[in-house]
């Protein structure tokens, strides 16, 4: 322990100012919105946010290679330092000047969000593990290189491994499985794989023979992928979500939905799911197709990725409907507001297959096998409140913060409210505001409808920072299906802004299968 | 008691084999000189005594020990010296001996004192500010005071000028001298330097050890030999004798070779056989024309081990 705190102080004595620059950075990425920063600002986040991984890395290449391990010219070597002290010692340097600083700064940059300490030391906690991940990754690097500059080389050749091993890994996933990438958000995760290359750095540090490192990584590697298999947030069967079936409509309480009916556009065909609405009495469920394959008889596969939330591509934005906050969430709408509202509409469609128009004149009336890999999530009402309409007012909750930048009528007799919301960027906070305008005189409420055209967004390791509107402009009327378009000044004077904070629980995922059905192609609007 | 042992070592870079089936015993106390020319292995044996590099066949063990498990307790008894090690030169010599000191329970302090003033050093600038020969006494002092059992120097007067080289020299035979250092192995082709210094001698070329033994024993046993008589050159017998190297037949009457067992009196008296009435003059080599006459007659059997 003495041998290791001696090589500590003789780095640290060293080093310190470029721990201090990493820390720097460190801080003013956690604490950017705070300090006056403007969005426009958001090229310099970046430039931080890479010069803080630069900094990272050369620190801890710098650090391993002053006493260097693949090089018979090292000091250390010769001297009564064991190798696994020699590791120690820069592993410690690594946690108490890189990753535990980080994790401090993140979490006390958190805490500005009334996240309570609890969830403050994981998202901390969370970033310090990242952290520590870079740092014995860059280790490794520096471990089995002897200069700086040779370092670079090999990190971006390892940087280019990396970009065929993805696809690689997709390649070889399971059906309605997606292993795209070994890292994670998960804290577990990046510690697992860091266990992993530690015990790599430890075996390279005792032996100092390439090639058996190369082979102890290449083990490293796979037991990285099965795990990344194993644990990942990817492969676990919904338990008690929906199954998908093509007669999901007759399901009572079914969560899921039902093969829907092509959708010609103009050069493509956009095959979607219809959503079904029976939700069941106490949850809301939502699904997202994430990915889809379809087999045809002849063996033809043909795969997409949908992003989620993904919508039928059209330049005429909203002209086919509008897409109210709201209508992904019912349950909450209806507990919240007590207002009748449908949802989204029976009729309406999630696309999960876009193919060209050749390719499916080539498959109509085929069958064969689609799989589709679905997510499934909860939401959940977690704080509401009264929220003064006028700029400025700011509201705070769990991990986010709303605040008014302006209030104006637009035209079609709608009520613009435009926002800045700052979130904390973690799996552990998972919430985001929603308002609606509430005029109990007239027992009406108008539902905020995302304007789209949100600019200005910003994102850091730890801030998501974005400006976005509201558009007021249909009143529902409570306990009725009744819906009126227009906002006037008259209305908007018996009203209250109420804002809600959602909340979801992370997305579970499941694979079914489905039978294409023969379709025959439609002609909508002239256009086959 | 030897210091080190090793058996049939060979390691091999591709198809190079810089070590060649190396067997070499370094006795407990000598100062042993390994010599060769570039690229002979003299590098690669003492990396490989050290466990800086594995052997790819064979072994060989330091102070009782197999070098490929040399640890930590062993390093606080060897010593290692090499011209381009890779020192933490940002540091003051003050600062490197304070860093090193702790890691040697048997570090001695007076000794320290002692070499430093010898070396007369600068505590407080950085070693990477020092001139060459500055830089390797302060490897040096970061190396002697504890009284390695084992001194391992890899080519320590490189690049050194005449008079830091005797300055080494003088201190380091101060030391032996004063029995505060047991073996000592030195690399190097400044043979003139290593004469001084040695009372070990072996000679690597291509990898092989040609020969290694005691100074006095090859400097005993290495002659010039001169001999001078009517007809002597038509006397060489046409299958030369074992021990006559490089036979050169200047004049008629004048024949000139080294003569590697060379023993005083007996040899005369074979040689007045051959040459009948001539005159025989045999004088003493230098180390360094000893391992010319070994590296120019290229690697063979050892003669003696």
């Amino acid at each position: 322990m003495r041998d290791i705190v001696r090589i500590f102080r003789k780095d640290l004595q060293r080093f310190w100012p470029f721990a201090i620059a990493a820390a720097l950075l460190a801080f003013f990425l956690a604490f950017f919105p705070m300090l006056g920063l403007n969005h426009a600002n958001y090229s310099v986040i970046s430039a931080a946010e890479s010069l803080r991984f630069i900094v990272v890395g050369l620190v801890v290449v710098a650090v391993v290679q002053e006493d260097l391990v693949m090089s018979d010219r090292a000091a250390w070597i010769t001297r009564p330092v064991k190798a696994p002290t020699m590791l120690a010692a820069k592993l410690l340097f690594f946690l108490a000047l890189l990753a535990f600083p980080f994790g401090i700064i993140t979490a006390v940059g958190a805490h500005q969000f009334d996240l309570g300490v609890g969830v403050c030391a994981a998202i901390g906690g969370e970033e310090a593990a990242r952290l520590f991940l870079v740092t014995v990754l860059f280790s490794l690097i520096g471990a089995i290189t002897s200069s700086l500059l040779t370092a670079v080389v090999f990190f971006a050749c390892s940087a280019a491994v990396l970009l065929v091993l993805q696809p690689y890994l997709a390649l070889i996933a399971p059906e309605g499985r997606a292993i795209d990438s070994l890292d994670s958000s998960r804290p577990v995760t990046l510690v697992a794989i860091a266990i992993l290359v530690v015990g790599v750095l430890g075996y390279h540090y005792g032996r100092r023979q390439l090639r058996r490192t190369a082979l102890v990584a290449a083990i490293a590697l796979v037991l990285g992928v099965v795990f990344a298999n194993w644990s990942g947030t990817v492969p676990r069967q919904i338990g008690e979500a929906p199954r998908v079936g093509i007669k999901a409509k007759q399901s009572r309480g079914f969560v899921g939905a039902v093969l829907g009916r092509p959708f010609p556009m103009s050069d493509q065909v956009v095959i979607g799911l219809e959503t079904v609405i029976s939700y069941p009495s106490d949850a809301d469920y939502r699904l997202f197709p994430d990915n889809v394959s379809f087999i045809s008889p002849d063996g033809r596969k043909i795969s997409q990725r949908i992003p989620t939330g993904a919508s039928i591509p059209t330049d005429a934005r909203f002209s086919s409907q509008i897409v109210t906050s709201w209508d992904n969430y019912p349950e909450i709408a209806r507990s919240a507001l007590r207002i009748s509202l449908k949802g989204r509409d029976p009729d309406s469609m999630i696309p999960i297959l876009v193919l060209p128009s050749r390719i499916f004149a080539e498959l109509r009336g085929t069958r064969g096998s689609l799989a589709l890999h679905l997510s499934a999530s909860k939401n959940y009402l977690a704080a509401r409140g009264i929220l003064a309409l006028e700029p400025g007012a700011t509201v705070s909750a769990h991990g986010c913060r709303m605040r008014i930048e302006s209030v104006q009528f637009v035209s079609g007799s709608g009520l613009e409210i435009s926002v800045r919301e700052t979130r904390v960027e973690s799996p552990f906070v998972s919430r985001f505001f929603q308002v609606a305008l509430i005029n109990d005189q007239a027992d009406e409420v108008s539902l905020g409808e995302y304007n789209h055209d949100w600019a200005d967004f910003a994102l850091s390791y730890l801030i998501q920072d974005s400006r976005e509107s509201y558009v007021f402009a249909h009143r529902w009327k409570r306990q009725s299906d009744k819906v009126d378009a227009g906002i006037s000044s008259e209305w908007l004077k018996s009203a209250h802004l109420a804002y809600y904070v959602i909340g979801w629980s992370p997305p579970r995922s499941g694979t079914v299968d489905l039978v294409v059905p023969d379709f025959s192609m439609p002609t909508v609007g002239g256009i086959q | 008691m030897n210091a080190i042992e090793c058996e049939h070592l060979t390691r091999t870079f591709g198809k190079t084999r810089a070590v060649d089936d190396l067997n070499l015993i370094v006795p407990a106390g000598s100062i042993f000189a390994l010599l060769g020319a570039n690229g002979a292995g003299k590098s690669t044996t003492l990396r490989l005594l050290l466990n800086l590099i594995r052997p790819t066949s064979g072994r060989a063990t330091v102070l009782g020990r197999e070098s490929t498990s040399l640890k930590k307790e062993m390093f606080q008894r060897i010593g290692y010296v090499t011209e381009d090690q890779a020192l933490h030169d940002w540091m003051t010599l003050d600062q490197l001996l304070d860093y090193y000191r702790p890691f040697y329970p048997q570090w001695d302090r007076s000794l320290e004192k002692q070499l430093r003033t010898i070396f007369d050093l600068p505590g407080n600038r950085p070693l990477k500010k020092l001139s060459r020969g500055m830089r390797m006494k302060g490897v040096f002092l970061s190396v002697l005071p504890f009284r390695p059992e084992l001194l391992v120097l890899d080519e320590p007067f490189s690049g050194l000028d005449p008079q830091v080289r005797d300055e080494f020299i003088e201190g380091l035979l101060e030391i032996v001298e004063a029995d505060r250092l047991n073996t000592v192995i030195v690399s190097s082709h400044d043979i003139n330097e290593v004469e001084r210094l040695a009372d070990w001698v072996g000679i690597l070329a291509e990898g092989r050890l040609v020969t290694a033994e005691p100074m006095a024993q090859i400097q005993g046993r290495f002659r010039r030999i001169e001999v001078v008589g009517p007809e002597a050159a038509s006397c060489v017998p046409r299958e030369q004798p074992a021990g006559w190297r490089q036979v050169a037949r200047p004049a008629n009457n004048v024949v000139q070779f080294v003569h590697s067992g060379y023993s005083e009196g007996q040899t005369e008296k074979e040689l007045h056989a051959i040459f009948a009435g001539a005159a025989v003059r045999a004088s003493k080599m230098p180390l360094r024309e000893i391992f010319l006459a070994h590296v120019r007659r290229g690697p063979g059997r050892p003669e003696t081990t």
